[in-house]
């Protein structure tokens, strides 16, 4: 757990969702940066030192979802807390992303005051406790999914 | 029997009132049909009518020169206006002035008769395409059900904003009575324009309330998370299916004339007119109403400090018509 400020980029196509989590991040204290697309967050990720990535799954060019998949895959950074931004609530579209790694999966609308929480929530864990948080959210949204529940 | 409707005819052609005549029958004892009527001669004549039906032409280079006479002689709530299908803006002028009915052009004198008769009696007609002229979008139903999301929302703001006690009732108010004086075409008034102004702060449903309430200064910061409460607001409306003149006001309502504004820095006319007018009443009932942090200006203050920031923080033409709608009327002030 750092004491230092945490540095979380976020990641959507849409400006507005950029300035609205970015200034409530700031007003809670993080560092924030910024990418319109996955590759530019695959770029910026490469280049820094990140605690947090916030990423919307649907953006032209690199998607959230391939994103993810190559942070996961070729950066191999176990460490980095990732939540994911979503306009579908569906079980089945939780699971994607907790499947390859995210930590938790957020659907739009959702309150920007309370993104800063999960986020510090999810950075203060150890890795351990984090990774099996990751698990028991899958397997609460693949419960949803047998029960053919609709919305996570 | 009922008592024959005295009716005034303005426009149309001889089959027109034969019709009308028929349609009524007994009912329509009385047909004047002056000619170059004007406002002297509206006036004296209305004490002695019951209905003016008005005939607009949208081939006119002023099709609703009619219909604001018929609103100078007060005599709009007892008028049916006949307009033509492809003429949207009399549709909406006509219905923004508070016009007690409105048919389209080719509906039969049934139902032209129909018209006149509700309205004689107090009541108002719209044909259901006026109503989707106006609002842009949905039957009436669905307008009703716009303006009751647009009031559970306004009240979910109030619960927890605790310094706007009113505001938005208030500035509602207020900005129509402008939108009815300036009658920009993009600012046409309505209810959607109502629920818009309504609702011009629901995105502050998305503000902690530790900024919304903080009696002290905000931080920098703080500043900019309120500041980004036109953009909450727009987003939580998209799923509504609010027209654009809705979002435009929620959106835009905090852009500033010098484009000094927020949040897309918007200048001069590129500001949407509804937005426009709704940051000078907003303003108004800002300065004129109760604050923890200080005491409210009278209402001649408020139009005096308008006035001031014309040109820099308001559209100028929209400023100097404040002054007149707020300040020389005789109607009561809505504060």
């Amino acid at each position: 757990m750092s004491t230092s400020a945490a540095r979380v980029l976020v990641v959507d196509d849409d400006p507005d969702i950029r300035t609205i989590v970015g200034l409530n991040l700031t007003l809670a204290g993080m560092e924030i940066g910024e990418a319109a697309n996955g590759e530019e967050a695959l770029e910026q990720v490469a280049a820094g030192e990140w605690d947090a990535v916030i990423l919307d799954l649907a953006m032209p060019q690199t998607d959230g979802m391939t994103a993810l998949r190559r942070l996961r895959d070729e950066n191999r950074l176990e460490n980095l807390v990732v939540v994911v931004l979503s306009a579908t609530s569906t079980p089945a579209r939780a699971m994607e992303g907790l499947q390859i790694g995210a930590h938790a999966h957020l659907t739009k609308p959702f309150s920007p005051a309370a993104v800063a929480g999960i986020i510090q929530e999810l950075i203060d864990l150890e890795p351990a406790a984090r990774e099996e948080r990751r698990k028991s959210m899958l397997e609460r949204a693949s419960q949803m999914e047998r029960l053919g529940m609709t919305t996570v | 029997m009922a008592r024959p409707i005295r009716i005034l005819l303005l426009g149309g052609d001889a089959a027109l009132w034969v019709g009308l005549q028929s349609a009524l029958g007994s009912r329509s004892s009385q047909i004047v049909v002056p000619k170059n009527i004007d406002i002297g001669d509206l006036s004296a004549t209305a004490k002695n009518i019951d209905v003016v039906v008005v005939v607009t032409n949208h081939a006119d280079p002023d099709p609703c020169a009619p219909l604001r006479l018929v609103k100078q002689a007060r005599l709009e709530r007892r008028t049916v206006v006949i307009a033509s299908q492809a003429d949207q803006r009399t549709a909406a002028e006509a219905l923004g002035m508070g016009i007690g009915a409105y048919v389209m052009r080719g509906t039969s004198a049934d139902r032209v008769a129909m018209a006149v008769a509700q309205v004689a009696e107090g009541g108002a007609f719209y044909d259901a395409p006026a109503a989707s002229v106006l609002h842009g979008e949905g039957d009436a139903q669905a307008i009703g059900s716009m303006m009751s999301a647009a009031r559970a929302l306004a009240s979910a703001l109030e619960l927890k904003d605790s310094y706007t006690g009113g505001h938005a009732e208030r500035v509602t108010h207020m900005a129509i009575r402008l939108a009815h004086a300036a009658l920009l075409e993009d600012a046409m008034p309505s209810e959607a324009l109502e629920a818009g102004f309504l609702l011009h702060d629901v995105g502050k449903i998305g503000i902690p309330e530790s900024i919304l309430n903080k009696p002290d200064k905000l931080t920098d910061t703080e500043r900019r998370v309120l500041n980004t409460h036109p953009i909450l607001g727009e987003r939580i409306v998209a799923p509504l299916g609010f027209p654009e003149s809705v979002r435009n006001v929620i959106r835009h309502h905090h852009e500033r004339w010098d484009g000094d504004g927020y949040p897309d820095k918007l200048r001069g006319e590129d500001i949407p007119g509804a937005a426009r007018l709704f940051s000078i009443a907003d303003s108004i009932d800002a300065m004129t109403s109760i604050r923890p942090y200080r005491l409210p200006v009278t209402f001649e203050e408020a139009i005096r400090e308008i006035l001031a920031h014309s040109g820099t923080q308001f559209d100028p033409s929209l400023a100097e018509l404040a002054a007149h709608v707020y300040l020389d009327s005789s109607v009561t002030l809505p504060i």
